[in-house]
């Protein structure tokens, strides 16, 4: 099992939300519970002779302004707490212009890596593309002929500890690139690049199974439905640059 | 009627299935991995040598060629390359032109999936010709039904993979032929249906033999052919729908075997792309839509107080262009490849996939969008002019409340879906290039189309439920619904935020950083309305005296499904949250929380509740209780371990998963309890069909409801009511007194004194 890591925006709400809506539902089904045991009728109650409504009759109308703007607000502060607390990760994961630059000098240079999805595999390479770019990113039968030579297939490494753009292409149809334990997807669309940062991880498990040599890998699946082979489009990230305890040594940056 | 039966069994060998069929069919389908595009016409695979019957263990001489595709270059190299795939015996290379354990893509874990198989492919000096032989052992075992499986591409000889080149696929058979396992089940299915309808007929005609004369049997037939009666057409709806809610659910429980197991393959990835399209298809157009027209078309007016519909034949009219619609959504099955675009239809694969199917598929969709229209058209008309006296818009029951929002809504997000249709209908037929990008198209058009419509959708089959359940809590507690007032303008809230936040089906599709923030606040701010109605239902509860009829257990079942649903909804809105759990199962089991935990348990609950006016005899209490234990635990057990598997990164639409995934154990359980849930279905089935005789005599208020359906007979008569129907004002203080608990929180909040009961009243 692969969810994602505890240091990704994903798992830092995740823990936040998981909480409210523990709330929440505890509230409700308390609640609830309560008011079916309280008011369970009394054997012996005949729904028609005990009924309070009279057919035909629109009944007693039963409601506390106050109580029902208090189920008003309540999810609504609720809900806008959650926004806010989104705005924070959204930051890291598109970063504007400035943002980057400022990151830049104390994390180091972002590593962009060029993602072009094609039934069914992903093809790989570790620098921004010059052939199709953000303002012409139709990717043509010829582009991708050399993309299909220049680029690896279903795997690619880049170094620990580092800020990463995501350039994600698609050739042909809608796919998604979606790293599981880093907790990111975007999807890959023709005629789209579409972005996404992400910072490869300080430390690793080295017990893990996914540890080997310094080397860690990142499982990629596509998210995105494109057909018979959707299930089998993987591929791997390898981050390397880690020493024997898992810890990004540096080496590599 | 036997005769019938027996034509169509005679016909059965068409439809044989294929008993020991390839299972793995990823090469076939896929065509070569390195040169993609559609199959091309042009092309032919063939494969000769191929014997009418083998001997056990001989080894047959075989050769594949490559007839037609581009003209070759001057170099005569990179001419061409195969695959070969046998469901049984073995392939061996004779020359060093082929070669055994072909991968998939230059590796990976599709290209391990493949040496499993036994299967032939070109090697690189293979190459350079079109033509390969190759030799084939026949199995130890005599008699069994061989299928190749044969995947030819034509190479330009330019060197540059794709461009120019073409490919192909081809079958050849030892044996008896194929067919695709969903022709094989859709034919299955209809063929129990008939022998099971031949066999309930021959069991009223011993019964009463005289009903089957002709002249009995076809005036009563030609009533329901041609009915315009609302509670005609009603009930023609809720058979129509119950049946391929059924037929939903077997599609379901046959790709819940496939991922039973880890590194399955009791389905290929086609027949189940095709199941899980199917799937949703049916379940939200053909079974949804149909059984919630169903109360509408009954209830709706026997609520308002309304001789029938305001338009009664175009009513049946659009009854009747379901069926027809069903037979181009299904044509696919019969004609060698359903739609396998999964029920979103994203382009451009939907516009680019070779599945006949798939444009039948949307003709049917586009055929049932003028069903739904038609239908619609009525229910605002009857709601707006045939309301009876006493009718006002604030006191017109929720459920009829809930139809009209919902009609509202369909009218508004309807047109864009079929507009997007058409559009993929064009592309797939003459050419137009809506969504084709190298022509100046826009695939996301399709999404921002689809989901303007789908969002709403999501709402309109839901919403309907809302007002089922605010209709049972209130009767099945004997309490008035709390804030009526509020619980219609959270309605309308809904259905106004419904349609600003279809976006948040599109934050991993690199949409506009603003938009994607604004659709965020905004989906978020659906839970305020869902919360106000959810407390309001609790609230109704207060004070009551409530009596667990089955039909109050689905809605109380309802608050505890609908709420988990609503409450994972939230975790989508959130972009960081959903940019790991888009597309998991996490949004499998959210959906079916809401699909079925609430539209379906609305409906369930209906069914139960409503029964008593349509047949005059109340469902059998004790089956009906054991439907809903067994019904909701299933279900829970089912759905609930989904939230974990798409947290771990489990996504849909997966046609298997390996085995160090660890997904193995939940989906074992999530596809036992599936069984299970979809077998109770049956305990209800036949509960209807044997109350209509040995219910429990209904009266015309079995559960002491208030509105105007209930003044009227079970079942009531044609036309629905007179012109002296009326509704009325309730005498105030005519409700049960107040808890304790209500007057602590009414002096907490501060009420007035006049505000209070008096203790008059309290006695």
């Amino acid at each position: 099992m692969a969810s994602p890591r505890s240091d990704t925006e994903f798992a830092a709400l995740w823990d936040v939300f998981n909480f409210w809506a523990f709330l929440v539902g505890i509230l409700t089904f308390v609640l609830l519970g309560y008011l079916i045991l309280r008011y369970r009728a009394k054997s012996g109650h005949h729904p028609q002779k005990d009924s309070p409504f009279i057919p035909g009759f629109f009944p007693e109308e039963r409601d506390n302004a106050k109580l029902e703007f208090a189920w008003f607000l309540g999810p609504l502060i609720l809900v806008i707490y959650l926004t806010l607390i989104t705005l924070g990760p959204l930051d890291r994961l598109w970063p504007t212009e400035a943002d980057l630059e400022e990151r830049t000098a104390t994390e180091g240079a972002p590593v962009t890596v060029t993602v072009v999805g094609e039934k069914w595999a992903w093809y790989l390479n570790a620098r921004e593309e010059t052939l199709f770019t953000e303002n012409s990113p139709v990717i043509t039968d010829e582009d991708m002929a050399l993309v299909r030579a220049g680029y690896t297939p279903n795997s690619i490494s880049i170094p620990c500890d580092r800020i990463v753009k995501f350039h994600i292409y698609s050739y042909d149809v809608q796919h998604a690139f979606f790293i599981v334990e880093l907790g990111i997807k975007e999807d890959a669309v023709p005629g789209l690049r579409i972005t996404l940062t992400t910072k490869t991880p300080k430390q690793v498990d080295a017990q893990s199974d996914a540890f080997l040599d310094g080397n860690y890998t990142l499982g990629v699946k596509c998210a995105e439905y494109c057909g018979d082979m959707h299930a089998y489009m993987l591929a791997t990230v390898v981050i390397t640059g880690y020493d024997d305890a898992g810890i990004c040594s540096g080496l590599l940056n | 009627m036997l005769l019938g039966t027996a034509f169509l069994l005679a016909l059965s060998p068409v439809f044989t299935a294929y008993p020991s069929g390839i299972a793995d069919q990823n090469v076939a389908n896929a065509g070569c991995s390195c040169h993609s595009g559609t199959a091309n016409s042009g092309v032919s695979a063939l494969l000769d040598g191929v014997p009418e019957t083998y001997d056990v263990g001989e080894t047959y001489s075989l050769n594949i060629s490559i007839s037609g595709g581009p003209s070759i270059g001057s170099s005569m190299i990179n001419q061409g390359g195969f695959v070969l795939v046998v469901s049984d015996g073995s392939l061996s290379p004779i020359d060093n032109s082929t070669g055994k354990n072909a991968t998939y893509n230059g590796g990976g874990v599709g290209g391990e999936k493949y040496t499993g198989s036994d299967i032939l492919t070109h090697s690189a000096e293979g190459n350079d010709q079109r033509a390969w032989p190759i030799e084939w052992t026949a199995p130890d075992i005599p008699g069994k039904d061989i299928e190749f499986q044969l995947v030819v591409n034509s190479v330009d000889g330019d060197g540059m993979n794709g461009v120019g080149d073409q490919w192909n696929t081809a079958s050849y058979y030892i044996g008896a032929p194929t067919a695709s396992a969903l022709s094989v089940i859709l034919t299955g299915t209809l063929l129990a249906i008939i022998i099971s309808v031949a066999m309930l007929a021959y069991v009223f005609h011993r019964a009463s033999p005289d009903a089957f004369r002709f002249e009995v049997f076809w005036p009563w037939l030609k009533g329901w052919l041609t009915t315009t009666d609302h509670k005609g057409v009603g009930t023609l709806y809720f058979w129509f729908g119950f049946l391929f809610f059924l037929v939903g659910g077997i599609f379901a429980l046959l790709f819940r075997i496939q991922l039973a197991q880890p590194e399955s393959d009791f389905l290929t990835q086609q027949q189940y792309n095709q199941f899980f399209t199917l799937h949703g298809t049916t379940m939200i157009f053909l079974a949804a839509m149909p059984l919630i027209s169903a109360l509408a078309n009954y209830i709706v007016p026997l609520q308002i107080g309304a001789k029938d519909l305001a338009f009664p034949r175009l009513n049946a009219f659009a009854f009747w262009l379901l069926p027809a619609s069903t037979i181009l959504i299904f044509w696919g099955v019969f004609s060698n490849g359903a739609a396998d675009t999964g029920w979103t239809g994203y382009a451009p694969y939907s516009t680019t996939t070779t599945t006949p199917g798939t444009t039948m598929w949307v003709a049917g969709q586009l055929m049932l969008g003028a069903s739904s229209t038609l239908s619609g058209v009525n229910f605002i008309a009857t709601i707006f002019t045939m309301r009876a006296p006493g009718v006002t818009w604030m006191k017109m029951p929720l459920f009829t409340w809930s139809i009209l929002v919902s009609v509202f809504m369909l009218f508004i997000s309807l047109p864009a879906f079929v507009i997007g249709l058409v559009f993929i209908f064009l592309d797939r037929t003459i050419g137009t290039a809506f969504y084709d990008i190298a022509a100046g198209g826009d695939p996301l058009l399709w999404a921002h189309l689809f989901w303007y419509f789908g969002h709403p959708e999501v709402y309109v089959v839901i919403l309907p439920a809302f007002g089922v359940i605010s209709e049972v809590l209130a009767t099945g507690s004997h309490r008035s619904i709390f804030g009526y007032k509020s619980m219609v303008w959270a309605m309308a809230g809904i259905g106004v935020l419904g349609f600003v936040v279809w976006g948040h089906h599109m934050l991993t599709a690199g949409t506009d950083p603003q938009f994607r923030f604004i659709t965020m606040l905004l989906t978020m701010l659906v839970a305020v309305p869902t919360g106000v109605k959810i407390f309001n239902w609790l609230a109704t509860l207060h004070g009551g005296a409530i009596m667990f009829h089955t039909h109050m257990l689905w809605a109380l079942g309802f608050l505890v499904t609908f709420t988990i649903g609503g409450i994972s909804g939230m975790y989508f809105a959130s972009i960081p949250l959903d940019l790991h759990l888009h597309e998991t199962y996490f949004v499998v089991a959210h959906f079916h929380y809401v699909f079925i935990g609430g539209t379906v348990f609305g409906i369930l609950s209906a069914i139960y509740y409503w029964y008593p006016k349509v047949t005059g005899r109340c469902l059998n209490e004790t089956w009906g209780r054991i439907h809903f234990i067994i019904a909701f635990t299933s279900y829970n057990i089912a759905f609930w371990p989904m939230h974990q598997l798409g947290l771990d990164g489990m996504l849909r639409r997966t046609h298997s998963y390996a085995e160090s995934t660890g997904y193995g154990g939940a989906n074992m359980l999530i596809t036992v309890s599936s069984f299970i849930f979809g077998i109770s279905m049956i305990i209800l089935l036949v509960n209807i069909i044997i109350s209509t005789r040995k219910g429990v005599l209904a009266g015309n208020n079995p559960w002491g409801g208030w509105s105007l359906e209930w003044t009227t007979t079970s079942p009531p008569p044609t036309p629905s009511f007179g012109d002296d129907v009326r509704q009325e004002n309730a005498p105030t203080n005519h409700i049960s007194k107040p808890s304790r608990t209500q007057r602590f929180i009414s002096r907490l909040w501060g009420l007035q004194e006049e505000q209070m009961p008096s203790k008059e009243e309290m006695d």
